[in-house]
């Protein structure tokens, strides 16, 4: 009984010191080695959280920042319709001014009876720059352009909706 | 039994403490920068909308009264409670209602309460109807 127990000490204290041998003593990596390689592991984990953070951070702060400036474009976008008129061959010609600081190109023209169905009433026009007719594809700051539909709605009252590639809506009310 | 020296690989506690100090300096430095971008391009927006609130404020309190003297002549009187700039002048022609913008080569200032006269580039029939237009988007017809 005691020769068997004194066999499975010196069997587990020489399972032991066999782990401890194979493992530890023999890994032949000295502890500042591996106190720099669990430093180094420290590090890179905090680096790549932060720059993960950073990135994240990034791409959210120029997200905000693109909406920012849209609208900043948007609210310096100011035009006014200073005239309209229908002429005899059924054009319908737009006098638009910008008294804003920021160039606005019209997109779409809407010419809509009161009540406006989407998707349609969506008119074709061309742009020139007033007084010397020169075609032009925006209206610059302090501009005043003609911007001339074909063909003009029958009606004598409607809206006029015009939109611009920089996000702006301007609608005014056209009364022959 | 001798302690595995495994378990003494860890970073001391004044090198842990470091390592959190640097990256909390970090993360915060980057949300400060990230803050401070999007208050400046907050300010830059409301400094937008003040001046776009501005324009059409001044805008609507722009009043004019035109009167044709002759054909090359035109007198406005600053009715409004605001100065006012002359870029250009309509002129329509009422056989046909179509107009002609006529851009002014030196715009006119009309200061307050007071009157200017304007030399049209043009001559105009006086039975044609005038109108200036402002700088800021405004057409006053003669009465």
């Amino acid at each position: 009984m005691l020769h068997t127990l004194h066999f499975k000490v010196f069997a587990f204290t020489f399972f032991g010191e066999f782990v401890s041998r194979l493992f530890v003593r023999r890994r032949a990596v000295s502890e500042i080695v591996g106190a720099v390689l669990v430093a180094m592991i420290t590090i890179a984990m905090a680096v790549a959280y932060v720059m993960a953070g950073r990135s994240t951070a990034q791409s959210q702060v120029l997200s905000m920042v693109d909406l920012i400036r849209a609208a900043e474009r948007r609210q310096r976008q100011l035009l006014s319709l200073t005239y309209a008129y229908k002429d005899g061959s059924g054009n319908l010609h737009l006098f638009i001014y910008n008294y804003g600081s920021e160039t606005s190109t019209p997109d779409k023209l809407y010419l809509a009876e009161p009540t406006y169905v989407m998707g349609s009433g969506q008119y074709t026009f061309d742009m020139k720059q007033a007084g010397t007719n020169t075609p032009v594809p925006c209206i610059g700051s302090k501009q005043l352009v003609e911007l001339t539909a074909t063909p003009a709605p029958s009606q004598n009252q409607f809206d006029i909706i015009l939109t611009t590639a920089e996000g702006g809506i301007f609608i005014w009310k056209f009364q022959g | 039994m001798e302690v595995p020296r495994l378990t003494r690989l860890r970073l001391s506690s004044k090198a842990t403490v470091a390592v959190g100090a640097i990256v909390i300096i970090v993360v915060f430095m980057i949300v400060l920068t990230c803050i401070g971008i999007v208050v400046m391009e907050s300010n830059r927006y409301n400094t937008s909308v003040k001046y776009a609130n501005e324009a059409v404020a001044t805008k609507a309190r722009e009043s004019l009264a035109v009167v044709q003297v002759s054909n090359t002549l035109v007198n406005v009187t600053n009715e409004g409670s605001t100065p006012v700039v002359v870029i250009g002048f309509f002129r329509v022609n009422p056989a046909d209602n179509n107009p002609n913008y006529v851009p002014l080569s030196n715009p006119v200032a009309v200061p307050l309460l007071s009157s200017s006269s304007i030399t049209l580039p043009q001559a105009t029939p006086e039975n044609w109807k005038v109108g200036v237009v402002t700088s800021l988007g405004n057409v006053f017809w003669e009465k």
